[in-house]
Formats: C-alpha cells, structure tokens, sequence
C-alpha cells in the first residue's frame, strides 16, 4: 500500500508485483506466470484476499462478494481478466 | 453509563495485543468502560501479554480451563460491574468510535440489542504488520482501516435494518455476532446468558440473540461501532463438524420453524428476503423484491 507501483498501465506486471508482495512462498515477481495457478506461486485463501484488498486499491475497482467464489480465480491469467473486465465496466459507466 | 467489554481469549496472544492496545485509544473517556479479559486456558503468550499491558482503561485478566466460548463470556459477565457489557472476540481491533457508539444506543430502559459492523483484514503475515499496525491503532487508525472490507455475511444481514438503525424485521436475532454486539448486564442476567452446553464452534451467539429477542428487546444495527477482524488462515472444514452439533442444539432447544429455516440461509439456498416471507407466513410483497442470497464465499454446508 505504501510502495508506489509504475504509472504504465502493465496490468499483468502490478498484478504479479502484488501476488510476489503475498506470496508465502516469496516467488519473485518476475518468475510468475499467466498460466501459474494461484497456489503455485504460494497464495492460499487468506493471502488471496490480501491480493484482492491490493488489486482493488492498485486498479481502481470493486471486487464483488459474489465473484468471490473459489474456482473463478484459479490462475494469475484469471485474475487477469477479471480486472481487465472491471476496468472496462468502471471506465464505461464513467462515459 | 458505564460498559464492560468482555473478551474471551484463546490462543490469540499477537490479535489481542492489537485489540487491547485499540480500547487504549478511544474517543471516550477510559473511566467509563473497563475491559475483561477472559483467558480460556490459552498455551501462548495470552497471559503474559494481557499482565504485562499497561492500559489507559481498567483492565481485568481472569484464567480458566479450556472450558470454550459461552463459558467464557458468561464467566466475563460475572465479574463485570458496567452498566452495559460489550462482546468482542480476542482478534478484532476497534475503531475509536467503538465505545462511545455502543453507549449511546443504549437508553435508560436497558430494553436494546445494539449490533456493531464487523469488518476485515487480510494479511498473509500479521507479525510484519503489527509494528505499523500498531503505531496506526495509536494515531487515529485510519491507514489500514481503508483497506478493511466488510464481513460479507454483516454486509448482506444489514439489509434488514433502515436507516436509522431501527428494524421492524421478524429475524434480527441472525445479526447478533458475539463478536461485536452490546446488551444491558441486566437484560443478559436475566435472559440467562450464553448456553454453556454449546462447547464447540457454532451457533451459541444466535440462539442468545434469539432468547433476547423472544425477551422482548429492541435489536439497533450501529455501523459506526465497527471492529476489524484479523482473518486466519483456517481451513473451512473445521468449522463443518462443529457447526452440526452445534445447529442441531440449537433446533432442539427451540424447535420454531425461524430457527430451522437458518440453515437454509446459512448455506445460501434461501434468500433474506424469502425467509421473511416464511417468519411472517406473507409472500405478498415478493414479487418486485431483490432476493439477497449469502454469497459462496460465507455460505457453509454441515
């Protein structure tokens, strides 16, 4: 929350610098790949929220209650996406 | 009017270091409150964290055996001499507005429930926080704060109150979370307290809020009386085995078809809004309703 992230609009990039800031298994940002499944690159259940509270903040979107369910979210590619879709919602409702 | 904060501990020495040092830093003067801390047999560091805070607040430590929660709370009440007692779980840090906004629901008729908001935080390594936590919690706790997210079964329950904080809804007892939640001393004596045959983890806050609610009293939600939750790393089927002791207790102490129908609700196959409609026998107003359901996440099978 305190460090700064680049300005680029790199989704995939901030998104594995923020899975390597919770990782418990310390996976360095840049070994994460979109094809990794969250629990390879060392996220469980309580670290992916703590992804999902960052990812809110670092993107400017609501992650829903409802699209929390387990088994949406089982890649980084997935997480991908997901933020993706929310931007272009969030950008849309803006115009 | 003075309120007694009752917290039962076990094994939770870092989260309630926290929420001590959150009840040192409230916006209500500390001679009008006092805190009991009731170690429930823990193994860690609990004791020896608890003796050796030093408090702005009175603060009291009892120890027993592992006895759990009910026991815990109830022997809390005991030595509680406040007006009001508070619940609130040992890993739950409060704002600074928690006190003073459980005492001001409460008038002179010690008729009211007063159930608080419940937030959480999620961090994977809560020692490498505590530090900036800490020093957070000293300053007006409003850096992390940002980051909690409301506990989503409080967030979907909370549908059942207006505005004010009022509710005319025939379930507010599926709200009272022992974990952030206030009743006159009187009314809990009375009432009985928590059923202390409920020894596992479970169902023993509602069926309270249940008995206090048949008592007559008026339940108040009171979002401003908000907690943060440290999550834990658990797994989800350890809840599972306790729950359905602990639910079939419940039912059998009170077999009315409000208390059978929660755990319809609680593993998301009932809406909010239909299971109203079944307490008051009265689907008329369901048809333009938005049926809110518990979302996967909180919903549990057992």
């Amino acid at each position: 929350m305190e460090q700064s992230f680049s300005e680029a609009d790199n989704i995939e990039l901030r998104l594995s610098k923020i899975i390597a800031r919770a990782s418990f298994t310390k996976v360095p940002a840049d070994e994460i790949k979109l094809t990794n499944l969250l629990h390879d690159v060392g996220i469980d259940s309580l670290s992916f929220m703590e992804i999902v509270v960052y990812i809110e903040e670092e993107f400017g979107i609501t992650v829903a209650d409802e699209d929390l369910a387990s088994e949406r979210f089982d890649t980084v590619g997935a997480l991908k996406s997901y933020i993706e879709e929310k931007r272009a919602e969030t950008t849309a409702d803006k115009q | 009017m003075k309120a007694s904060i009752i917290i039962p501990a076990y094994n939770q020495a870092e989260r309630l270091y926290l929420t001590l040092v959150s009840l040192s830093h409230q916006t209500c003067d500390p001679s009008l409150f006092e805190v009991i801390v009731v170690d429930d047999g823990s193994e860690d560091e609990t004791s020896s964290i608890v003796q050796s805070y030093s408090a702005q607040y009175h603060l009291k430590y009892i120890r027993q055996s592992n006895r759990g929660r009910a026991v815990s709370r109830n022997q809390g009440v005991r030595e509680a001499s406040g007006d009001i007692v508070i619940f609130n779980d040992c890993d739950r840090a409060v704002c600074s507005h928690f006190v003073e906004a459980h005492l001001a629901r409460h008038g002179v008729l010690s008729d009211t429930v007063v159930v608080g908001s419940i937030f959480e935080f999620f961090f994977s390594d809560l020692s490498l926080r505590r530090k900036e936590l800490t020093e957070d919690i000293e300053h007006g706790f409003s850096k992390f704060t940002r980051f909690a997210r409301e506990y989503p079964y409080a967030k979907v329950v909370s549908d059942m109150y207006a505005p004010d904080g009022t509710t005319a809804w025939p379930i507010p007892w599926i709200s009272f979370f022992s974990g952030n939640v206030s009743v006159s001393r009187k009314a809990f004596e009375e009432t009985g307290g928590f059923d202390e045959a409920f020894t596992g983890w479970g169902f023993e806050h509602f069926e309270l809020g249940y008995r206090l609610f048949q008592a007559g009293l008026q339940y108040v939600f009171e979002p401003s009386a908000r907690n943060f939750h440290f999550a834990h790393r658990r797994e989800e089927n350890f809840y599972q085995a306790n729950l359905r002791a602990s639910f079939d207790h419940f039912k059998t102490k009170h077999p009315r078809h409000e208390v059978k129908q929660l755990e319809n609700f609680i593993k998301g196959n009932l809406s909010l809004q239909e299971y109203k409609a079944l307490v008051d026998d009265d689907s008329s107003d369901m048809d333009n309703q938005n049926l809110v359901y518990l979302p996967q996440s909180v919903t549990v099978n057992f």
